[in-house]
């Protein structure tokens, strides 16, 4: 690799933090913490309520029991910081009155150059505030709303409150009503009927403060007919202290609609990243989670769509790259209630070192859903003689004009493969690194170039000096 | 259900006569039965069967030995028809917790072969029923409330078959036990089969029913496979329609042994078979088949457990399912390779054919893979009869009842087929096409 882009990409890989000292750090799990929240944040009475319910809630339900060890993070609940603002004032209409500091941030992570030019608009979240918003015009001509999901209920509480927490409501399971109490940050994407969103929708967050958890909350609305791509990705400094990463992340798509949710995150190896990300389908919509996971300590995440109106359709595809110290439990889940949906799932893990990568997955077929179909396909990759994976696909089926299939297979990095490569002239690293990039590219080849770029950056980085 | 049973494992112990180590591990196993909460939706090998498992009436009484025994003319009709069309070169016979009919030729007990009842091998072979029985099964397996039963089971057991195979034997013919359940009764058996090292046979075991009346099994089985050993091994449970039944069974295979292993589950209104095979020397070799059919509103679940902990072993899964009215099938299988499991070849295969409104299938394939060097995969489906097979054969004249019933039961005796057991293959095809129609 060039030395340039080894800096660079040295960069991105072990992250990097800037000097911005939060104004306000609100630590510790407390009805009072919750009450400061949304007491800051000037929240009608409803939603301060439902925030305190939800913290009640979040006492009550037990830790998951199945899945990754999550038990150092459950006697730390309360070393946390639940709320960061940072310095900015709020959102910022301009990239100039965007503060230089994140400026310079969004710069040594590449961001800003292609996506003004390219992309519709930036809704970069920093720490818990969005700072940043660009919307186009055009878009907002055509009625288009996209800001942070704290102008979202405030401008426009009457569409906010007939969604939000409807997909994932607080009981749900542990994180998500923690989420629910303590969520900040996020974005309300709004698109109405028959609009076409035809650039992706972005938001880039980071997280800056040591010991600080993020709670951001994302709804989406794709009214019927309408067609929109939002892309979430996050990449984080390091730090050594643990920190957590708890998002909701609600998409309704209605009749017609057809919407795509790309996250890619590579938080760093500390993190506890515990994400619920769930759609709604309506008739003949469709819906498409796009799902990298790279980073963090441990990953629990299932993104889930429920085919609700007939012929809904949905696709989840996903990546995990699971390295020493590492463990990746995702998957995903479709729920079949209505006629001919259709779902498919493809995922693809690579294990590392003494990584270790999950798939835990659900197929669920409602009586009434006469001709569902799901396929699932899970491939996963040992490049490691201490690397590890699971697979926990759960296919529940009652109705008998279902058709669900599911495989999966385990391969390690072959040793013919990458001699029959370097017998063709490419160095052993780089044959090991064509590999990987040929596993995942079914999955890869969906994402946007950008991502794609800083993928396959990272596993030329992941599998230097890694073989032999 | 019922928190602690009212009998006394040493005092069962005391009546049959059994030596103080067994005393004292049946002791051992009820303090661990007492201490296990029971299998809750939160059990993973549970999840689906835990609410049906509530139903099961562990309050009838334990059937508890009567040294019956019976002429072969005597015998419960419903074995005398099945030896009719068998093969079986030896066989035991039990009526509840009685061994109530034996035949095993002179020839075969001057080869070494021992074909008895568990509590007679105490007598006449202890050491070797000391230094296998509880070994594949103990009374705490995992500690959870999965071990609830067999725990029970420990304890508590009354009945079961012994088969030795001392080193080197190759019997032909396969072998094989009756087991008929006593009407209302609870019975808790257990079968104990060792193999030394490059024996070879074939073992069938038949769980039936002459009278159709609530009744509880769970029984448990253990097989040592030695060093080349090889065993086809087949549990087949046709029990009438109230029957309940719980099974596990945990294989050892060392070095080069192989086991070829046939489930059938086709009767009881619940039942639950838990096979597992541990693979525990290189070149050990697991297949294991199964095949059931759920009709009416049974519930039959089945779990399989591939444990590679030696390399260069081979195991192979191959579950069939249908279900047709109320039924209800389910099927979960893990596929674990320890870190030292490298160069394993192990394979899950699961199909289920849904064909009725209201029956349902769950399948739940599952790898835990800590080696890399391995091949591995799975694969599960469920689906409805395939449309143009069903077309294909309604153009050459049959109807689509017919056709319909003619598919399903290809699908299942596809397994069958699998197996190198031939007048059993012909019995349960038989059973299925029955059962299909019906």
């Amino acid at each position: 690799m060039p030395e340039d882009l080894k800096h660079i990409a040295d960069d991105y890989r072990w992250g990097f933090k800037d000097e911005i000292e939060p104004e306000v750090a609100l630590k510790g799990l407390t009805p009072e913490t919750v009450k400061k929240i949304s007491e800051m944040k000037g929240e009608p009475a409803w939603m301060t309520e439902f925030r305190l319910k939800a913290l009640e809630i979040f006492y009550q339900l037990p830790m998951p029991k199945w899945g990754p060890d999550l038990s150092e993070l459950e006697k730390k609940f309360d070393e946390f910081y639940y709320y960061v603002k940072p310095p900015s004032k709020g959102p910022v209409e301009s990239w100039d009155e965007v503060p230089e500091e994140i400026k310079k941030t969004y710069e040594r992570l590449g961001i800003p150059e292609a996506e003004r030019k390219v992309l519709a608009g930036v809704g970069a979240q920093y720490d818990s505030e969005v700072v940043y918003h660009n919307i186009k015009e055009e878009l907002e001509k055509k009625g288009v709303i996209f800001v942070s999901i704290e102008e979202g209920l405030k401008k426009h509480e009457e569409l906010f409150k007939k969604y939000f927490a409807k997909i994932v409501p607080p009981s749900d399971n542990k994180f998500a009503a923690l989420n629910s109490a303590v969520w900040s940050g996020g974005s309300f994407v709004y698109v109405p009927p028959g609009v076409e969103v035809e650039v992706p929708l972005q938001a880039y967050f980071r997280v800056n403060t040591a010991g600080f958890g993020q709670f951001e909350r994302t709804l989406i609305i794709v009214d019927e007919g309408a067609k929109v791509h939002y892309i979430e990705g996050c990449t984080a400094p390091l730090y050594t202290t643990e920190a957590l990463h708890t998002g909701v992340i609600e998409i309704y798509v209605h009749k017609n609609a057809h919407s795509r949710y790309t996250t890619i995150q590579n938080w760093p190896t500390n993190m506890y990243n515990l994400v619920t990300q769930r759609a709604i389908v309506e008739e003949h919509g469709y819906h498409m989670w796009l799902d990298g996971n790279l980073g963090s300590k441990v990953t629990m995440k299932y993104p889930s769509s429920i085919l609700k109106g007939r012929g809904a359709r949905s696709e989840v595809l996903s990546i995990a790259f699971a390295k020493t110290g590492q463990h990746l439990d995702t998957g995903a889940k479709l729920i079949h209630l209505a006629e001919d949906t259709s779902g498919q799932i493809v995922s693809k893990s690579i294990s590392k070192g003494e990584g270790r990568s999950s798939y835990r997955g659900l197929v669920k077929v409602n009586p009434k859903a006469d001709r569902a179909r799901a396929n699932v396909e899970c491939d996963a990759l040992l490049i490691d003689a201490e690397s590890k994976t699971d697979t926990y696909p759960y296919m529940e089926i009652e109705n008998e004009t279902a058709q669900i299939g599911h495989e999966a297979t385990v391969s390690r990095l072959a040793d013919d493969q990458i001699f029959y490569l370097q017998t063709r002239g490419l160095p052993e690293d780089e044959a090991a690194a064509l590999i990987v990039r040929g596993f995942i590219e079914p999955v890869s080849k969906e994402l946007p170039l950008e991502f794609a770029v800083e993928l396959n950056r990272l596993i030329e980085l992941e599998m230097e000096g890694s073989v032999g | 259900m019922i928190e602690t049973l009212p009998y006394d494992p040493v005092k069962l112990a005391e009546a049959i006569g059994e030596p103080e180590w067994l005393k004292e591990a049946r002791k051992g196993a009820m303090a661990v039965f007492e201490a296990l909460p029971w299998p809750d939706k939160k059990t993973e090998e549970w999840r689906y069967s835990a609410g049906r498992l509530k139903q099961v009436p562990f309050d009838l009484p334990l059937g508890l030995p009567k040294d019956r025994r019976l002429e072969r003319d005597a015998l419960p009709a419903v074995v005398r028809k099945r030896l009719e069309d068998t093969d079986l070169a030896a066989f035991l016979v039990f009526l509840g917790p009685d061994l109530v009919y034996a035949e095993v030729p002179e020839e075969l007990k001057a080869k070494g072969l021992v074909l008895t009842s568990l509590h007679e091998a105490l007598r006449t072979h202890p050491h070797l029923v000391e230094a296998n029985l509880y070994k594949a099964i103990p009374a705490r397996q995992k500690g959870d409330a999965n071990d609830k039963l067999p725990a029970l089971n420990a304890a508590l057991w009354t009945h079961g078959a012994f088969l030795y195979a001392p080193a080197g034997l190759e019997l032909k013919s396969p072998v094989g036990a009756f087991f008929v359940a006593e009407p209302d009764e609870l019975a808790l058996g257990r079968t104990l089969i060792v193999l030394d090292d490059n024996a070879h046979l074939a073992y069938v075991e038949e769980h039936l029913t002459e009278t159709d009346h609530e009744a509880v099994h769970v029984g448990m089985t253990e097989l040592f496979l030695r060093p080349g050993a090889g065993l086809i091994h087949a549990n087949v449970q046709t029990r009438g329609d109230q029957a309940s039944h719980v099974y596990r069974q945990r294989a050892v295979l060392e070095k080069d042994a192989a086991l070829k292993d046939l489930m059938v589950n086709l009767g009881s209104a619940f039942a639950r078979a838990e096979v597992g095979s541990e693979l525990v020397g290189p070149g050990a070799d697991s297949e294991m088949l199964g095949v059931y059919f759920a009709a009416k509103d049974q519930h039959l679940d089945h779990y399989t457990l591939q444990h590679h902990v030696a390399p260069h072993a081979k195991s192979d899964v191959y579950y069939k399912g249908a279900a047709k009215d109320m039924g209800r099938v389910i099927y979960q299988g893990l596929i674990k390779l320890e870190p030292g499991a490298q160069k394993t070849d192990a394979y899950q295969t699961n199909r289920n054919l849904l064909l009725s409104r209201t029956a349902r299938a769950n399948s739940v394939p599952q790898l835990e893979i800590a080696a890399n060097d391995v091949r591995c995969s799975h694969g599960s489906s469920i689906a409805p009869i395939d449309e143009e097979q069903l077309f294909y054969l309604e153009t050459r004249g049959i109807s689509r009842q017919s056709a319909e019933n003619l598919l399903v039961a290809a699908f299942l005796e596809d397994v069958l087929g699998r197996v190198p057991l031939k007048p059993l293959a012909k019995h349960l095809a038989k059973v299925i096409e029955e059962k299909v129609r019906g």
